[in-house]
């Protein structure tokens, strides 16, 4: 496992470059389409698959993440969207294929990740102080505007509240991947919202997100692409 | 999976454990002398020592294919590991169960506190969760896995848990009820004892055979990709240009 | 990339995590605490209430119920991280080795306060001596037995069956402590055995718990 690298060098913010291999962006792609240029991927699958009850979940996989991008995955419950964002994370071992990473790449489902006894400044700090950051929390409760919520009790959080104190957290840590696990499911409109401006700031950082939802309306207008599992294939849209 | 010379392999061994099964049946129950101190129930020493020999046999197996399962990660050792288990707790059960049914008109207990009764009633429960770890996920690779590590875990202890329970008797009981005894046995017990032993080792071998092969046909079912309608296309993902 | 934060670095922060979790919601305390106490009394009750009978069962009462603590605290390790879902954050921050050595020091020092609120109420309410080799055979003992409970922690953190599964797996492997702690806290036993079994005890569990615990983290 690896610290947090200087993921900031890598995401320093590409150039608006279009890039299409063999895919077909979410928008009609320009036709100067600088295939590998701008940013190199943080996180790379190649040949990636996995068996669960021995089955295999899908097709292998060859997927590659450049920093400081958003893809939303969608597909049908059980299709192995969560198997998939687990496997980018590292979590789960592939069971052929091969993964890398540059950097840490952290899961959350559900926007969970914070032990709910601790309060929110005692969780994200504990948290950071994980990988030596200890000293970021502080900033990222303020840029997550939570520094209202800060000694509050995780467990008392609405579900809005939740999903922030939690990507405080995992942003504190700096990552290079961050893999989201239907952190929609129990949002109001307010706090989609709210997700949608830090997901939008972790993205300017380069962190490169995986998002898994149910919901794509409001993340797949400012995603870079989407990808859809289903009948034993990841495939793009 | 495996093909002909196996079943041969496999006629072969049944005709051998027959053939000294139905020996040792004999020397067992005809040839040997009735024992002048235990009587009959010492008999059941015939079963009882061949099944604790070999299911000291197959926790050594689970070990070593345990550890070559972690290194290899070849599901073939896991199986290994698997089947011998199985029989080990099998063939455990039944040697405390005989030796409980021969101890009591022997003894005038169904169970004494000897280090070899104990380690055996540990080692039973050890590889009982060993078999039930398995199935704690739903990835078969994972159940293996956590299977290795308790079949470590487990034997690394036996030797300790043995050991303190000989230091526990000895230092606190002077005498064991099953210290050895001190007269030779008779050449026909041993003959029957020997025949035994080399009946259970090459019925276990057996049945360990055949259960591979069931497991490996379990495992088999698993193909490893449906055939892709599509070759999978490579997904990069990078920023695109935004308004 | 920058460098990664130094395995004792690590250790120590996951450590210190554990303690402000414990800190905050008291689980450790709250699911060993009152069942040590209530084992000691009633067991006071069964073997009691001759002060010869008592002092004979001191020390096993002592270690049956530490060895007995660990099925519940074994939940702590991985059950309710996974339960709250911040295992997978956890998982993703910290190395293999830093997550068992803090997970390993945090298990022991909960292990080490049971064994010492144990012992202690025995001591009192039996009215036996505290033995020095009790002391040595407690602090290894609850080192082998955290080392257990660290690995089958991991090993057993989900599933209806969890619960029975952990008690079938860690107390049979807890033996040795059961045996070799009872005895240093028994006055007249030769000490030198039992001080090198437990020794050896503990540092044989270490190994396999450290060796395995990698294995025991993949999914």
């Amino acid at each position: 496992m690896t610290a947090p690298g200087d993921q900031r060098a890598r995401g320093t913010r590409p150039t608006d470059e279009v890039a299409v291999r063999r895919a077909t962006p979410l928008r009609p792609p320009a036709t100067d389409a600088a295939a590998g240029g701008g940013a190199a991927p943080v996180l790379r699958l190649s040949g990636v698959t996995r068996r669960h009850a021995g089955r295999p979940v899908w097709v292998p996989v060859d997927l590659a993440l450049a920093g400081g991008t958003l893809t939303v995955v969608t597909g049908p419950n059980g299709s192995g969207k969560t198997t998939l964002l687990r496997l980018a994370a590292g979590l789960l071992a592939p069971s052929s294929g091969t993964r890398s990473c540059a950097g840490t790449a952290l899961y959350l489902r559900g926007g969970a990740g914070l032990r709910t006894a601790q309060t929110v400044r005692a969780a994200v700090t504990g948290t950071a102080a994980l990988v030596g950051r200890g000293e970021a929390a502080g900033g990222a409760l303020a840029a997550l505007g939570l520094d209202a919520l800060a000694d509050r009790t995780v467990g008392t959080l609405s579900a809005g509240e939740r999903v922030r104190a939690t990507l405080a957290a995992a942003l504190a840590c700096r990552p290079a991947v961050l893999c989201l696990d239907e952190p929609t499911a129990a949002l109001d409109e307010g706090a989609l919202a709210d997700l949608v401006t830090v997901l939008d700031a972790a993205r300017a950082d380069g962190v490169a997100l995986l998002v898994a939802t149910h919901q794509p309306a409001v993340l797949l207008p400012r995603a870079d692409a989407q990808l859809r599992v289903e009948a034993g294939r990841v495939v793009r849209r | 999976m495996r093909t002909h010379p196996s079943r041969t392999a496999d006629r072969l061994l049944v005709v051998a454990a027959a053939g000294t099964g139905l020996a040792a049946a004999v020397l067992a129950l005809l040839v040997a002398p009735t024992d002048a101190v235990q009587g009959q129930p010492q008999r059941l020493m015939y079963v009882h020592v061949p099944a604790a020999w070999l299911a000291y046999l197959c926790f050594a197996v689970v070990l070593l294919a345990s550890i070559a399962y972690l290194l290899r990660r070849d599901l073939r050792w896991d199986r290994v590991a698997q089947a011998a288990a199985e029989l080990g707790v099998g063939m455990t059960a039944l040697a405390i169960a005989l030796g409980s049914v021969w101890g009591r008109p022997v003894w005038g207990v169904w169970w004494v506190w000897d280090p070899r009764l104990v380690t055996t009633a540990v080692l039973l429960l050890v590889y009982l969760g060993h078999l039930s770890v398995r199935g704690l996920g739903d990835d078969r690779a994972a159940g293996a896995r956590r299977a290795a590590a308790v079949g470590i875990i487990g034997f690394v202890n036996v030797p300790i848990v043995h050991f303190s329970v000989v230091w526990w008797r000895t230092l606190h009981q002077p005498a064991s009820v099953l210290s050895p005894d001190p007269a030779p046995m008779d050449p026909r017990m041993a003959a029957a004892l020997g025949v035994a032993v080399l009946a259970f080792t090459l019925a276990g071998a057996l049945v360990v055979r055949r259960r591979l092969r069931v497991l490996a046909a379990l495992d088999a079912d698993h193909h490893p990709f449906p055939a892709p309608p599509v070759a999978a296309e490579p997904l990069v993902v990078l920023p695109r240009s935004r308004p | 990339m920058s460098a990664p934060v130094p395995l004792l670095a690590q250790a120590a922060a996951v450590l210190r995590r554990e303690i402000a979790v414990e800190r905050a919601g008291r689980e450790a305390l709250v699911t060993t605490a009152p069942f040590v106490a209530a084992f000691v009394v009633l067991a006071g009750l069964a073997f009691g209430p001759a002060p010869q009978q008592l002092a004979v069962a001191a020390g096993g009462t002592t270690w049956l119920a530490v060895l007995v603590a660990t099925v519940p605290l074994a939940r702590t390790v991985a059950g309710t991280e996974r339960a709250e879902d911040s295992w997978d954050l956890l998982r993703g921050l910290v190395a293999p080795g830093a997550l068992f050595a803090g997970k390993l020091l945090a298990t022991w020092g909960a292990l080490l306060l049971t064994a010492a609120l144990a012992g202690g109420l025995v001591a009192v309410l039996f009215d036996v001596p505290v033995l020095p080799q009790a002391i040595y055979g407690g602090v290894l003992g609850t080192l082998a037995l955290a080392a257990l409970t660290t690995g089958f922690g991991v090993l057993v953190a989900t599933g209806s069956r969890r619960r029975g599964l952990m008690a079938a797996l860690l107390l049979p492997a807890g033996l040795p402590a059961l045996l070799a702690g009872t005895q240093l806290s028994t006055p007249g036993v030769a000490v030198l055995p039992w001080a090198l079994l437990v020794t050896v005890y503990a540092t044989a569990v270490l190994v396999a718990a450290w060796a395995v615990f990698p294995v025991l983290l993949e999914e």
